[in-house]
């Protein structure tokens, strides 16, 4: 049980999906402010070098701004070719998806970062792909922030897996706890996500692909008290917070 | 409920929950979309009524009659939707109806644009609707503070009988911070007996709820009235943040997300310029708090003030009004749904110096 729980994002994508014959998919989906944008840049960029291409696919029709389109000039130095919908540079309050997205599905070899918009509204997106999804494998991951109002407790993201699951018409086949408070984040805070990601895991049998831990917070220490707490190897993953350019000081 | 991280939108919604607000009546717009979107939610958890209607002049009209059954009432929507509603909102302010009415504001004129703005200050302050009328306007400038005001909101309207706007920025609507609900400062509010909640013929005076006067004289009786309860929140409710005030040689102003972006000016300018700069933020922009700046102005070391907006310049009119003509008062800002830099504002600042001195 134990080991179902923790399963790495590598060992998931190289063991499971076929290399070399397809691309490999990685859509990241979660309830609206889970920090599904911040994990799929962070993780797009993080394995550019796993692969001989890299698009990340900014599918969001919920968020009008703060999505991961804003951030062409950081994706482009890493290296990522930015698929964003048709309206995301301009005052356009009507989203549609550019036909580049149906090319994704052939590139062999490529690393292909779908970053979904929030609940099962931003999921009914997916579902124009189904065709493809059908034929290609996939890893579909589902960012839970346990500080968000809607899925703070086991039964509310058990909830928000079967929306996701009903309208995307695909199966979440890895958890991210992903539990934060913005620039409050607290060890405390990374903990509870865990807690209750570890539960979702053992009801659902879906196993956590990794932990998102704001990089402040990062260290040997934490690795070591998640490792003594849960008695399994659960791998964190820094994320680097990209999305601040309009903050201020408040 | 311990620290959560929200939207803008979403913070308003549930602060308005918890104030207890029950009707929510509106239509949809970006960016403001997830004050309706939570609003269906959660109120109907809590025994509330939430209707999308068929225009925001439908939804204006519908809180009018909430307001008047002495229900806790509120609509929101961008600056567009808002001039709509404008006809609405002078019938409420004729009628003294309490009523919380959120302006997440878009570029304009015109449709305009989805992105953040601060164009719609002078209809916000100074043209609530028409005749002679005026709202409270509540101007956060974190999630935090969206939350304090939106609930104080609910208590203003209710203790002055008159509309309460909160007018925030696509910004502020679609950003997340960690929030707390509190419960605000507790007010001796009047209960509600002018509210038409039906009438069994005996108990009672029958209640009136309208804004038609036929006779000029009861009409212009009518208005002195609301105008004394102006003059009233104008003593009473006046709101403000001094930062770095102390000694600075150009005092900078702005009010919501334009004000987080000066707070880093300020910084910058003290570390990478020497130039001690100082914000006064507006949290009231109706009242205005003209006293501050009227104040600041009589200070020998301060030579200028700078208002920073997003607009072509419309806060810069009432720092004018403070400033009473002491000490010169400049403007710069972006517009359209453009966000002044950082960079733009300390250029600015420097010329002015220069200028100045």
């Amino acid at each position: 049980m134990a080991q179902n729980i923790a399963k790495s994002l590598h060992e998931s994508t190289v063991e499971e999906l076929p290399p070399g014959e397809a691309p490999i998919i990685s859509i990241f989906t979660g309830h609206y402010g889970s920090g599904k944008t911040e994990v799929a840049v962070n993780t797009a960029i993080n394995m550019t070098s796993q692969y001989k291409e890299n698009v990340l696919i900014d599918i969001d029709v919920v968020n009008p701004f703060y999505r991961s389109s804003e951030l062409q000039s950081v994706l482009i130095d890493a290296g990522i070719h930015l698929i964003a919908p048709n309206f995301a540079f301009s005052n356009m309050d009507l989203p549609s998806l550019p036909p580049e997205i149906q090319g994704v599905f052939s590139k062999t070899g490529a690393h292909i970062v779908f970053d979904v918009g929030g609940d099962e509204n931003g999921a009914k997106v997916l579902g124009v792909f189904n065709s493809y999804f059908k034929e290609h494998p996939y890893n579909m991951y589902l960012v839970i922030n346990t500080r968000r109002h809607l899925t703070q407790t086991k039964e509310q993201v058990l909830d928000m897996i079967e929306q996701i699951e009903k309208t995307s018409r695909l199966k979440i086949t890895h958890l991210v706890p992903n539990t934060n408070l913005g620039v409050e984040t607290s060890i405390e805070h990374v903990l509870e996500g865990i807690e209750i990601g570890t539960q979702v895991s053992r009801e659902t049998g879906i196993p956590i692909a990794f932990i998102g831990v704001l990089d402040t917070l990062i260290s040997e220490e934490l690795e070591t008290l998640i490792k003594t707490e849960y008695d399994i190897d659960m791998i964190t993953r820094p994320i680097k917070r990209y999305l601040t350019h309009w903050h201020g000081r408040s | 409920m311990s620290k959560v991280l929200m939207k803008g939108n979403e913070a308003i919604a549930e602060a308005a929950i918890q104030a207890g607000c029950r009707y929510f009546f509106g239509y949809p717009i970006t960016p403001q979309n997830e004050i309706p979107a939570y609003m269906a939610k959660r109120l109907p958890e809590e025994n509330g009524v939430f209707l999308q209607a068929e225009s925001e002049i439908a939804a204006i009209n519908m809180v009018y009659g909430a307001a008047g059954a002495g229900a806790r009432v509120m609509t929101s929507s961008s600056s567009p939707g808002i001039s709509l509603k404008q006809e609405g909102i002078s019938y409420i302010v004729g009628a003294e109806l309490p009523c919380v009415i959120v302006n997440i504001v878009r570029g304009g004129p015109g449709l305009g644009g989805i992105q953040p703005a601060q164009s719609d200050y002078f209809q916000a302050t100074k043209s609530a609707g028409h005749g002679d009328s005026h709202m409270v306007v509540y101007a956060p400038a974190t999630i935090q503070e969206a939350v304090t005001l939106t609930m104080t909101a609910f208590d203003v309207a209710d203790q002055y009988r008159n509309p309460v706007m909160i007018l925030g920025d696509g910004i502020l609507g679609q950003m997340m911070e960690p929030v707390e609900f509190l419960p605000v400062k507790k007010r001796d509010l009047p209960e509600k007996t002018w509210a038409t909640t039906g009438w069994d013929g005996v108990s009672r005076q029958r209640n009136v709820i309208n804004s038609l006067y036929i006779k000029p004289e009861e009409l212009e009786g009518k208005v002195l009235q609301i105008y004394d309860k102006y003059a009233q929140i104008a003593k009473e409710e006046v709101m403000h943040e001094c930062y770095d005030c102390d000694d600075a040689e150009i005092i900078i102003t702005a009010y919501g997300t334009t004000a987080r972006i000066v707070k880093n000016v300020i910084e910058r300018l003290k570390k990478e310029k020497g130039i001690k700069a100082g914000i006064i933020r507006p949290i009231t922009l109706w009242p205005f708090p003209y006293a501050v700046y009227e104040e600041m102005s009589r200070k020998a070391e301060v030579k200028a003030f700078l208002s920073v907006e997003m607009s072509m310049g419309q806060m810069v009119e009432d720092v004018r009004l403070g400033v009473n003509g002491k000490k010169p008062v400049h403007f710069t800002g972006r517009t359209g749904g453009m966000v002044p830099t950082e960079q733009q504002i300390i250029d600015k600042v420097i010329s002015i110096l220069k200028e100045e001195s």
